[in-house]
């Protein structure tokens, strides 16, 4: 069994860093009879559940990791951020 | 003491006002949308059960406020259902201390001077529920004459529900809009504030409006086993996905701010489970609540 050297380790650490993942924030959800869900089209308005302020969840490939409050950033461009509030730990997942 | 003949023969004063619906939809109704005559002739009903109400013939004067889009999700005790095989259709008649002291004037004849300073009828004292009584009767009058006037429009299979299970029907619509006939009935010296809820795509599919086929079945009414029609799904909007390093997120805590590169304005992904469905627009309510604007299939 070869032993790592630690800048071995530094370079493997430093490619699993690397690696992309996909993180999207969920805003929030409604629950509806499918009857309901069958009517929506083009024009329909849902009203979720959710308020503006309270808590979205950021999913990093598909798994709940942190909750966070959702804020638009200063500047011309205004993009929306998350302000991590909770992170979840392994056994909140279970 | 209810007088049925006035709801065919309406004292002089009833009137109601021909601009009785407008919504933010109405642009998208069809000219010939048969709900507005519909609702139209239920306000005369309504102004007909006020009259009824009273043993001499009373002086109302009803008025449309207009047509709101109105959240579900504030429903109150008074609900009740039409049943009908092409969709539930839910009404409620707005019910407060204004709607009470007019049907108690309406009731005893009263001058509009009864219901205040009378220190019996404070809320601390109530006198009695006869309020509640005199709403309920209105409302299933009222009710009774909506299906009345569907069924004149040829829904044949209407119903009225018995139950008023609200545990059954509490839940939000949220694919519908809804049309809100409001009337101001002014009685005496009183006015209260009168509204009758329908759901807009139910009327529409119960009336068979809107269709751009009339052989075409309303979208409910195609999804085959009509058992499956309460079954619950749940739908979540979220933001564009986005592509980060691992060691970004694999470092997040408490009080980070993780920046994205989606605005206030990203078309938003609406997904059951992980399937996308949706694609949406995110509105802000002013009572806080995120709405969802549907721009297509995702």
């Amino acid at each position: 069994m070869s032993v790592e050297t630690e800048a071995g380790q530094e370079a493997r650490l430093d490619l699993i860093g690397r690696v992309p993942v996909t993180v999207q924030v969920v805003l929030g959800s409604v629950k509806m009879p499918i009857a309901d869900l069958a009517r929506i089209a083009a024009g329909s308005s849902l009203l979720l559940d959710q308020q503006l302020t309270d808590p979205v969840t950021v999913l990093v490939n598909g798994h709940r990791v942190a909750l966070g409050e959702l804020y638009v950033m200063e500047g011309e461009e205004g993009q929306l951020a998350v302000k991590i509030t909770d992170v979840f730990r392994p056994r909140d997942l279970i | 003491m209810m007088h049925t003949g006035l709801f065919a023969d309406l004292p002089p004063a009833a009137r109601l006002s021909s601009a009785l619906l407008a919504s933010r939809m109405a642009d998208r109704a069809p000219q010939g949308d048969a709900i507005k005559p519909m609702m139209e002739a239920l306000g005369v009903k309504i102004a007909g059960v006020l009259a009824g109400l009273n043993p001499a013939p009373a002086q109302v004067t009803l008025a449309s406020l207009g047509i709101v889009t109105i959240d579900f999700g504030r429903r109150q005790s008074e609900t009740l259902r039409l049943v009908s095989a092409r969709g539930t259709l839910r009404l409620r008649l707005a019910a407060g201390r204004d709607l009470d002291s007019l049907l108690c004037e309406a009731a005893f004849g009263g001058t509009g001077q009864m219901m205040h300073g009378d220190p019996a009828l404070s809320e601390e004292h109530p006198p009695s529920h006869i309020e509640q009584r005199l709403r309920a009767h209105v409302f299933d009058a009222v009710a009774e004459a909506l299906a009345q006037l569907l069924r004149q429009a040829g829904v044949e299979d209407l119903t009225c529900s018995a139950s008023r299970d609200e545990a059954r029907i509490k839940g939000r619509s949220p694919a519908s809009e809804a049309y809100v006939a409001r009337f101001l009935v002014t009685l005496f010296a009183l006015s209260a504030e009168f509204e009758v809820q329908a759901e807009r795509d139910v009327l529409r599919d119960l009336l068979g409006v809107g269709a751009d086929h009339e052989d075409v079945a309303p979208a409910h009414a195609q999804l085959g086993l009509p058992g499956l029609a309460p079954c619950a799904v749940e739908l979540a909007a979220r933001l564009p996905r986005e592509l980060m390093d691992f060691q970004r997120v694999a470092a997040l805590k408490p009080g980070d701010l993780l920046e994205l590169s989606a605005r206030p304005d990203a078309v938003v992904e609406v997904v059951s489970g992980d399937r996308p469905v949706f694609r949406a627009r995110l509105v802000p309510r002013s009572e806080g609540r995120l709405q969802l604007d549907i721009e297509g299939a995702a």
